[in-house]
C-alpha cells in the first residue's frame, strides 16, 4: 500500500465539545436531525464518587481491509488505492443498509441519497491528505489527521512499547506497526466478535 | 433500555419470511407431486403459483426497504460485487424466480395441455432443479444475515438451519392449507394425515432448533447474549414467546398431533381446526423472523468496558 | 488464542481509552497558516465568498473568537476559525467551539423577532400588532422626556447582565449624557468576583495562573473553563499541561469534562464552597503550611484570621459540604504545599451565592498566604507583551456629563451613585477612582423597586439583549414588576418570555447583519485587526443594536454627542490615530494583520512586585482583616460589613435548613455558560439542539431509582418557592444528594420540531426554584444563591 492516512484522537485530551462533530456537519452540508459522519463517544464507568469518564471522537476508519465494501452489492465503495481513503460512490449506492450490518464502528448512515460517512472531506473541497475540518476544529488538538506512519511516530516509543499486549495493540498487530493502534486504521477483515466484559454503565453521545 | 436493531426494519423480515415461505412450498409441492404422482393438481398449481407470488412480493419489500428501489430493481448494475451475500442473492432469488415461474406455468394444466412425455420430464426436471433452488433461498436468507459481521447474533451456524426449519414448516402448513380444500383430499385421506405427522415432526425439529440458537447466543459473546437476551427477556419477548413459541410452534404442533391422531377416526378435527393451525405456523414463521431481525444488536452499540482495560494499563506503567 | 482477538469497536475503544492515557503526543500539529484556506479554486473562481466576523456567541464576557465566513451564492454557507487572529491556542489555529461551528444558522433561524410590534391588550395577555421603527423609538423617547421632565432621569433603567459593548459602551453613553446610573447589572456575573478580589489581594493580582506552562497544581474551581471559554485557549492549555505533569484538583458539584481528567475531584454540595475555603485555611494555618515571610510583611492582621478560622476545622466543614473531613484534609495539605499553585474559581461560586463575597475573599486569600501570588506559574505573574502595533480608541462613555449630586459629592460617590435605586455594591465603593465607567444598580433589587416604590420606582426600563425572566432569580415576581412598570421596552433577536409584558418589542439584528464592530488581538507576532463585516443584510425589518441606541438619542435631541446618528463616524473615531481607515477594514476580508518587526518578545514581569500589586489595599497588605470593607455600611445600608470571612451556606441547605430537608431531600444548582447555548439563547439553533434536545436536570441513578425515575423520565422538581418539569437524565458523576440543571429552555427549534418551555412555574427554566429574599443576598456585592433544596418526582401521565 502506498500511503495511508488516519485520525488519531487522545482521550486525554479530548473534553466533548462537539467542535468536531458540527464543523463536520456544516462543511459537509449535512442537516441537523439527519445522520453524523463524526460522532463524539463517551464512556462512563463505575459509581459516585469512583466515576471515570472517557470521550472518543470517531467517524469512518478508513479500515485497510473495509467491511462494508466486501459486501455492498453495489461495488458502491472503494478504497482509494493512492491515499487509502474509503469512499462511497453515492450514484451507485442502493441504499440497503447492509454496510451498517457489516462494519464494526457502526459507521455508515443512510440519507434518501443513499450511504453517508466520512470521505476525510475529499468531497467538499479539501485536497486529499490536507488537514479535513473536524480536525482544524478541534480546539484542544485532541484530533490529529495524517499519515499513519506518521501519526504513529508521535507516539513516543514508550507508549508503543506499553500498548503491546492489549487486545488492541494485538490484533493490529498483523497489520503493521504497532503504533497502528493509536490510529483508527484497522483491518476489520480480522473481525470476529469479541468477547469479554459486561456492558458498561453507560455510553451515550448526548450527556452532558 | 432496549437497543434493537432498527436500520432493517419490518421490510426485511416480510422478505425473510416470505423467502422461506415459498421455498418451503415449492419443497412441499414438488414432494407431494412426486410422492403421489397424478394426483392433488389443484394444490400443486396453487402452490407452485404461490412459491412464485411469495418470493416476488418478498423481493419487492426487499427493494422497498432500499432507499433507492428503482435504481435496485436495474441488477445489472445494482447487484455487480459478487464478494457480497447481497449480491450473489439477487442473482439466486432470479434464477429461482426463473425456475418457479416455468415450473409454475408446467404444472397448470390449463395452460399445458396434453404435453408430450419429453416436456413432462423436462417438467420433472425442472422441478428437482427449483427444488434445489428453493433449498439455498431457505439457506440464503439466513446466510445473508451471517455475512454481516458486525451483529453477532446473526454469527451462529444454528440460523441457517433454523431458517431452513421454518421454511419448511410454513411451506408444510401452507400446503397443507390448500390440501385441505382439494378434493383429492377425501379419497387420500392418508396424504393428509401424512401432511400432519410431517409438520408434527417439523415443528419438533424447528423447536430442537429454536433452542440451540438461543442457548448457544445467550452463553456466547456479550452482545449475542443481550441480543438472545432481548428474545427472552427484553423488548422482544413477548412477540418471541407468543408469537413464535405459542402461536407458531406449540399452537400448530397441538393441532396437528391431534389431526394426526384423530385422523380416519369418527371424532374428525373439523377443518378449520387445521386451517387455523396453519395460519398460526405462518404467524410464527412471519414473528421469527421479525424478532430475529429486531434483537440483531450491532455490536459497536453495547459498550466497552474501557474502565478495566485502563486499570489494566496503568498497572503495567 | 486471546492474542488474535478480534477487533470491534468494543476492544477498540478500549484500547484508545487506554492509550489516551498514556499517549505522549508532541509537536504534531494539526494545521499551519501554510495550508490553502478550503476551497481556494471557489474563492478565486468568485464562487464563494469569505468574509470576516467576530463571533460573540459565548457572550461579551470572554473575548471572541476572529472567523471567517463562506457566503455561496448570497448565503452565509460556511465557517472556520481565522488562523491569522491567533485564536485558541495561537496563530493558525482554524478551531472554533461547537457555537461557532453553528454561526451561520443563528441568522436564517425562523423564529427570529422581524418586525417591530406595539402591545395593544393587557401586559402579559401577548396582544401585538405592527408598528414602525419610528414609532417605537418616538413612544421610548417621549417616556423619556416625561421622566427627565419630572425631574427622574433616573427612573429608567437599563438591563445589562453582562457587559456587551453595545450596553457598556453607547447604552452608558446615552445614560450619561441623559443623567440616569442605573445601569443594571446581574450581580451574578464576573463583576462579583472581581470585586471581592479588589477588596482582598488588589485589583492587579490574580489568582489564576498566567503562565500555565510553570504552573505545578491548578485548582479549578466553581469554574467551567471547558464550556464557558472553550476557544479562549484554556481548556487546551489545561489538557497540555496536564500531560505536561500538572496536577489537577477539580472543586464542582458535577463531574465535568475536565472534572473527569483531574487528579481529585471534591464533589462538593452546591452553595457551600465558602465552607470548604475556611476549612482550607484552617489546616493551612493550622498546620504552618502558609509562606510565613508573605504573612510577615504582606498580610493586614494575618494573626486576626489564623485566630479566626481556628473554629472552621475540616469536620465542622465536611457536615456542611458533604464531603469528607480527611479529604478536606488532605486537599488543603496539597495546596498548601504543592508550588506554584493557582486556582481558577469562576461563576458557579462567588457570583452566584449568597456569601460568595467571603468566599471569594477566603480564596484570594489562600492563594496569597500560600506565597502563590505574583510568581511565575502562581497566581497572575503573565508575561509582558510587546505593545499592540494598532492603537485603537474605545467609545468615550462621556462619564463626566453624569451630574454630581450633593450626596455624590459629600459622600465622595462616582457621580449618580448617590441616585443609584439599588445599588449592587456599597455606594461608598462605587467611588469615582474605583468605579470609573459609573454607578451600579442590581437587577433583581432594581426591578423590585418597581413594587416596593423604594426608594422610588423604575418608571422605564430597557432590555436590550437581556430577558428578566431567566437573567435573574424567580420571573413570576419579575411579572409583577412588569405589569406595574410604566414603560418596558425589549430590543431582542427574539420574542423572549419576557416580552409579553413589554410596550414595544424591537428586532434587533445580529452582528452578522450590521458589521458595526471592529476589534484587535495582539500577540508577540503582531497585532490583528478584523471587522465584522456585513455578512447579510438585515432579516425582515431587524436593525442594528447599535443604531437603536444613536436613533434614540437622536430622537431626545443628542445628535451632537452621537455623531449624527451615523455608527461610521463613530467608528471613524475609534479608528483615529490607528493608521487603519474603516474603509480599509471594509475590504480587509481576512482582517489585517500587521506583523512584528522589530523582534519585541514578551518579557519576563517583575516578580512578586506586592508593592504595587497592593497599593490599592488599605495599608498596602493583602487584606486578611478586611479593613477596606469591615465596619462600613452594606450595600443595601441595613448594617455593617465584617471585618473577617464567614460562612452563611446556601439560603436552603442541607445543614443549614434540616427542618426543610425532610420535605426537601435534594440540593439542586445549575450552570449557564453551557458549550451549546450562550446563557439562555440558542437552544434554537438547530445543530446545537440536536446535541441536547430537552431541558435535563442530571440525577445519580440511585436517587432516581428511589424515587422510581427512569432514564429520560419528565420529573417535577419543586423547592419552596417554585417548580419545574425537566427531563431526568441518569448520571454517576453526581452525588445522590445533589441535582444539576441546565438553565434557559424558552427558545423552540422549528427545523427540529422542538417546543420552547416556559419560563414560569411548570415551565423549564430553574431560575423559579431559588430563594429571593433579598436580605439574604451578599450584603456585599448583592449575589444570589442558585443553590436550593428541592424534591423530585414522576410527572403524571401525560403531563410532559
Ligand atoms: N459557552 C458559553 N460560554 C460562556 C457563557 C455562555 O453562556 N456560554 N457565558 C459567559 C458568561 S456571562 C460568564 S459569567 C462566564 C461564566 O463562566 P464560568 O465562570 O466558567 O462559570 P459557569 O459556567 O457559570 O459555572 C461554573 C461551574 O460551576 C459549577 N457550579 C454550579 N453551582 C456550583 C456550586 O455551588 N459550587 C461549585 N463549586 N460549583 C458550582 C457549574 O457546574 C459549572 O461547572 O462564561 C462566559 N462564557
Ligand atoms: N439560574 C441562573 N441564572 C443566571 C445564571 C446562572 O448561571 N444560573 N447566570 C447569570 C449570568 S453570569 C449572566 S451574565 C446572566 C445573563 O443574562 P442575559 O444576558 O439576560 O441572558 P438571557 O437571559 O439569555 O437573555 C439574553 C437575551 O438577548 C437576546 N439576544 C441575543 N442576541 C442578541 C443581539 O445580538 N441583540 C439583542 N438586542 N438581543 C440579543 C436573546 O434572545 C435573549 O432574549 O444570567 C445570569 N442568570
Ligand atoms: S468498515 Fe466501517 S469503519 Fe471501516 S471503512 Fe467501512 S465504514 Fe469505515
Ligand atoms: S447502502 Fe449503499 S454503500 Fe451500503 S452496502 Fe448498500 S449499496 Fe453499498
Ligand atoms: S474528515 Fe471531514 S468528513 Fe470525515 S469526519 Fe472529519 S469533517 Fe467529517
Ligand atoms: S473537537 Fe476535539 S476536544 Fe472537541 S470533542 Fe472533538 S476531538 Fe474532542
Ligand atoms: S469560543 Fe466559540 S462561541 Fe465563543 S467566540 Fe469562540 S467560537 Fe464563538
Ligand atoms: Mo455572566
Amino acid at each position: 500500500m502506498s500511503k495511508q492516512y488516519g485520525f488519531y484522537v487522545d482521550t486525554d485530551k479530548c473534553i466533548k465539545c462537539w467542535a468536531c462533530e458540527i464543523a463536520c456537519k456544516q462543511w459537509n452540508g449535512i442537516q441537523a436531525g439527519t445522520v453524523a459522519r463524526r460522532k463524539v463517544h463517551e464512556v462512563t464507568t463505575g459509581t459516585f464518587p469512583n466515576v471515570t469518564r472517557k470521550f472518543i471522537s470517531l467517524s469512518c476508519m478508513h479500515c485497510a481491509n473495509p467491511a462494508c465494501a466486501s459486501v455492498c452489492p453495489a461495488g458502491a465503495i472503494t478504497k482509494r488505492s493512492e491515499d487509502g481513503i474509503v469512499v462511497v460512490d453515492k450514484n451507485k449506492c442502493i441504499g440497503c443498509h447492509y454496510c451498517f450490518m457489516a462494519c464494526p464502528f457502526g459507521v455508515p448512515q443512510y440519507t434518501d441519497e443513499g450511504m453517508e460517512k466520512c470521505d476525510c472531506c475529499i468531497g467538499n473541497g479539501v485536497t486529499p491528505g490536507d488537514t479535513p475540518h473536524c480536525v482544524m476544529s478541534c480546539p484542544t488538538q485532541a484530533l490529529q489527521f495524517g499519515e499513519l506512519a506518521e501519526l504513529g511516530d508521535a507516539v513516543s516509543q514508550m507508549t508503543a512499547a506499553e500498548i503491546v499486549g492489549t487486545p488492541l495493540a494485538s490484533a493490529n498487530a498483523t497489520a503493521g506497526p504497532t503504533v497502528t493502534a493509536a490510529t483508527v486504521v484497522m483491518t476489520p477483515d480480522e473481525l470476529a466478535i469479541d468477547d469479554g466484559g459486561e456492558k458498561v454503565a453507560a455510553v451515550n453521545s448526548n450527556g452532558c | 433500555m432496549a437497543e434493537l436493531q432498527t436500520v432493517w426494519g419490518w421490510l426485511p423480515a416480510i422478505y425473510l419470511f416470505l423467502a422461506g415461505l415459498s421455498a418451503g412450498t415449492f419443497l412441499a409441492v414438488t414432494v407431494l407431486r412426486f410422492a403421489v404422482p397424478d394426483r392433488f393438481n389443484r394444490t400443486i398449481t396453487y402452490g407452485s403459483w404461490a412459491a412464485l407470488a411469495f418470493l416476488a412480493v418478498g423481493l419487492l419489500a426487499l427493494l422497498a426497504e432500499t432507499e433507492k428501489p428503482f435504481q435496485a430493481l436495474i441488477m445489472f448494475t445494482s447487484f455487480v460485487n459478487f464478494s457480497s451475500w447481497m449480491t450473489i442473492g439477487a442473482w439466486l432469488l432470479l434464477v429461482a424466480f426463473v425456475l418457479f415461474l416455468v415450473n409454475a406455468i408446467l404444472v397448470t394444466p390449463r395452460l399445458v395441455q396434453n404435453a408430450g412425455a419429453s416436456a413432462k420430464t423436462a417438467g420433472k426436471v425442472v422441478a428437482i432443479i427449483g427444488a434445489v433452488a428453493a433449498v439455498c433461498v431457505a439457506l440464503y436468507s439466513a446466510v445473508l444475515l451471517g455475512a454481516a459481521p458486525s451483529v453477532p447474533l446473526w454469527q451462529t451456524w444454528t440460523l441457517p438451519l433454523l431458517f431452513l426449519a421454518s421454511a419448511v414448516d410454513t411451506g408444510l402448513a401452507l400446503t397443507l392449507m390448500v390440501l385441505l380444500f382439494d378434493k383429492d383430499k377425501t379419497d387420500n385421506p392418508k396424504v393428509v394425515a401424512l401432511f400432519e405427522r410431517a409438520i408434527c415432526v417439523a415443528v419438533v425439529v424447528e423447536a430442537l432448533v429454536l433452542a440451540a440458537f438461543v442457548l448457544t447466543s445467550l452463553s456466547s459473546d456479550v452482545t449475542s447474549a443481550y441480543s438472545a437476551s432481548i428474545l427472552t427477556s427484553g423488548a422482544m419477548s413477548v412477540p418471541f414467546w407468543a408469537g413464535v413459541v405459542i402461536i407458531g410452534l406449540a399452537i400448530p404442533l397441538v393441532i396437528s398431533a391431534i389431526a394426526a391422531a384423530t385422523s380416519g377416526k369418527d371424532t374428525k378435527l373439523p377443518v378449520a381446526a387445521s386451517v387455523a393451525g396453519g395460519a398460526c405456523s405462518l404467524v410464527g414463521g412471519l414473528a421469527l423472523r421479525y424478532v430475529v431481525l429486531a434483537a440483531g444488536t450491532h455490536a459497536a452499540i453495547i459498550a466497552p468496558l474501557a474502565f478495566e482495560a485502563m486499570l489494566g494499563i496503568q498497572l503495567m506503567l | 488464542m486471546t492474542e488474535k482477538k478480534s477487533l470491534t469497536r468494543r476492544t477498540f475503544l478500549q484500547g484508545t481509552a487506554a492509550l489516551g492515557a498514556l499517549a505522549a503526543l508532541t509537536g504534531c500539529t494539526s494545521s499551519s497558516l501554510e495550508e490553502a484556506p478550503v476551497n481556494q479554486e471557489a474563492i478565486d473562481g468568485g464562487e464563494v465568498e469569505v468574509r470576516h466576523a467576530w463571533c460573540q456567541m459565548c457572550g461579551p464576557a470572554r473575548t471572541s473568537c476572529s472567523t471567517l465566513c463562506y457566503i455561496k451564492d448570497g448565503r452565509w454557507v460556511n465557517v472556520e476559525g481565522n488562523p491569522a487572529a491567533g485564536n485558541n491556542w495561537g496563530r493558525g489555529s482554524r478551531s472554533l467551539c461547537a457555537k461557532g461551528q453553528a454561526a451561520m444558522q443563528t441568522i436564517y433561524d425562523p423564529t427570529r423577532l422581524l418586525y417591530p410590534m406595539k402591545r395593544v391588550g393587557e401586559k402579559g395577555e401577548g396582544k401585538f400588532e405592527r408598528c414602525t421603527w419610528d414609532e417605537g423609538i418616538q413612544a421610548f423617547a417621549d417616556k423619556l422626556k416625561e421622566l427627565a421632565d419630572d425631574g427622574m432621569p433616573q427612573a429608567l433603567g437599563m438591563l445589562s447582565p453582562q457587559f456587551w459593548p453595545v450596553l457598556a459602551q453607547m447604552g452608558r453613553r446615552f445614560m450619561n449624557v441623559y443623567g440616569t446610573p442605573n445601569y443594571m447589572h446581574s450581580a451574578i456575573c464576573a463583576s462579583q468576583r472581581a470585586a471581592s478580589k479588589r477588596i482582598s489581594i488588589g485589583p492587579k493580582a490574580d489568582c489564576a495562573p498566567k503562565q500555565m506552562d510553570k504552573t505545578e497544581l491548578l485548582v479549578i474551581w466553581g469554574a467551567n473553563p471547558e464550556n464557558s471559554a472553550v476557544n479562549q485557549g484554556q481548556p487546551a492549555n489545561i489538557v497540555k499541561q496536564k500531560a505536561r505533569g500538572m496536577k489537577l484538583i477539580d472543586i464542582r458539584p458535577m463531574m465535568d469534562q475536565l472534572t473527569s481528567k483531574a487528579d481529585i475531584w471534591l464533589p462538593i454540595r452546591p452553595g457551600t464552597d465558602g465552607a470548604l475555603a475556611l476549612a482550607f485555611l484552617n489546616v493551612i494555618i493550622g498546620e504552618d503550611l502558609y509562606d510565613h515571610d508573605f504573612a510577615e510583611n504582606w498580610c493586614n492582621g494575618f494573626d486576626k484570621l489564623a485566630e479566626h478560622v481556628k473554629q472552621f476545622s475540616p469536620e465542622w466543614a465536611a457536615e456542611k459540604t458533604g464531603l469528607d473531613a480527611e479529604q478536606i484534609r488532605t486537599v488543603a495539605r496539597i495546596m498548601g504545599t504543592t508550588k506554584p499553585m493557582g486556582i481558577l474559581y469562576g461563576n458557579g461560586i462567588g457570583d452566584q451565592q449568597n456569601d460568595g463575597n467571603w468566599e471569594c475573599v477566603s480564596i484570594c486569600l489562600i492563594e496569597a498566604i500560600t506565597g502563590n501570588l505574583d510568581v511565575p506559574g502562581g497566581g497572575g505573574a503573565g508575561k509582558v507583551a510587546p505593545p499592540p502595533l494598532v492603537k485603537t480608541s474605545a467609545i468615550d462613555i462621556l462619564t463626566d456629563r453624569m451630574p454630581e449630586s450633593d450626596i455624590d459629592k459629600e459622600n465622595g460617590f462616582a457621580p449618580g451613585v448617590g441616585n443609584l435605586v439599588a445599588p449592587e455594591f456599597p455606594r461608598w465603593y462605587q467611588g469615582p477612582k474605583t468605579w470609573e465607567s459609573g454607578g451600579s444598580t442590581a437587577y433583581y433589587k432594581g426591578l423590585m423597586s418597581i413594587l416596593s416604590e423604594e426608594p422610588y420606582p423604575l418608571r422605564a426600563v430597557l432590555g436590550q439583549g437581556s430577558n428578566p425572566f431567566g437573567a435573574t432569580r424567580q420571573p413570576k415576581n419579575v411579572a409583577e414588576a412588569l405589569k406595574k412598570l410604566e414603560f418596558y421596552v425589549v430590543v431582542d433577536t427574539h420574542w423572549n418570555s419576557s416580552c409579553d409584558y413589554a410596550d414595544y418589542v424591537l428586532p434587533a439584528c445580529s452582528h452578522y447583519e450590521a458589521g458595526q464592530q471592529f476589534a484587535t488581538k495582539n500577540s508577540p507576532a503582531g497585532t490583528f485587526i478584523g471587522m465584522n463585516q456585513q455578512i447579510q443584510e438585515p432579516m425582515g425589518e431587524s436593525r442594528s443594536d447599535w443604531d437603536f441606541l444613536l436613533d434614540l438619542a437622536v430622537a431626545m435631541g443628542y445628535g451632537d454627542d452621537f455623531w449624527g446618528g451615523d455608527m461610521d463616524e463613530c467608528l471613524r473615531e475609534q479608528l483615529a490615530g490607528s493608521g487603519i481607515t474603516l474603509e480599509q477594514l471594509r475590504e480587509a476580508n481576512g482582517g489585517i494583520f500587521v506583523e512584528r518587526t522589530d523582534g519585541a518578545k514578551p518579557t519576563d514581569p517583575v516578580y512578586q512586585n506586592y508593592g504595587e500589586l497592593f497599593a490599592m489595599l488599605p495599608n498596602g497588605k493583602v487584606q486578611c482583616y478586611n479593613e477596606w470593607i469591615g465596619g462600613k455600611p452594606n450595600c443595601m445600608e441595613t448594617g455593617e460589613l465584617g471585618f473577617l470571612p464567614e460562612y452563611s451556606g446556601p439560603p436552603e441547605g442541607i445543614a443549614e435548613t434540616p427542618d426543610l430537608v425532610e420535605e426537601y431531600p435534594l440540593i439542586i444548582s445549575d450552570v449557564h455558560a453551557y458549550r451549546l447555548c450562550e446563557h439562555s439563547y440558542y437552544v434554537s439553533i438547530p445543530y446545537l439542539r440536536e446535541l441536547q434536545p430537552y431541558p435535563w436536570v442530571r440525577i445519580n441513578p440511585a436517587t432516581a431509582k428511589k424515587y422510581g425515575i427512569a432514564d429520560g423520565d419528565w420529573v417535577k422538581i419543586e423547592s419552596p418557592y417554585g417548580w419545574c418539569k425537566l427531563q431526568a437524565q441518569y448520571f454517576e458523576g453526581i452525588s445522590p444528594e445533589v441535582l444539576m440543571a441546565r438553565r434557559g429552555w424558552w427558545q423552540s427549534c422549528e427545523e427540529l420540531g422542538l417546543p420552547g418551555y416556559g419560563s414560569l412555574d411548570g415551565g423549564a427554566d430553574t431560575t423559579v426554584l431559588y430563594n429571593t429574599d433579598i436580605e439574604k443576598f451578599d450584603p456585599f456585592h448583592s449575589s444570589m444563591a442558585k443553590q436550593t433544596l428541592v424534591k423530585i418526582s414522576k410527572t403524571e401521565e401525560g403531563e410532559e
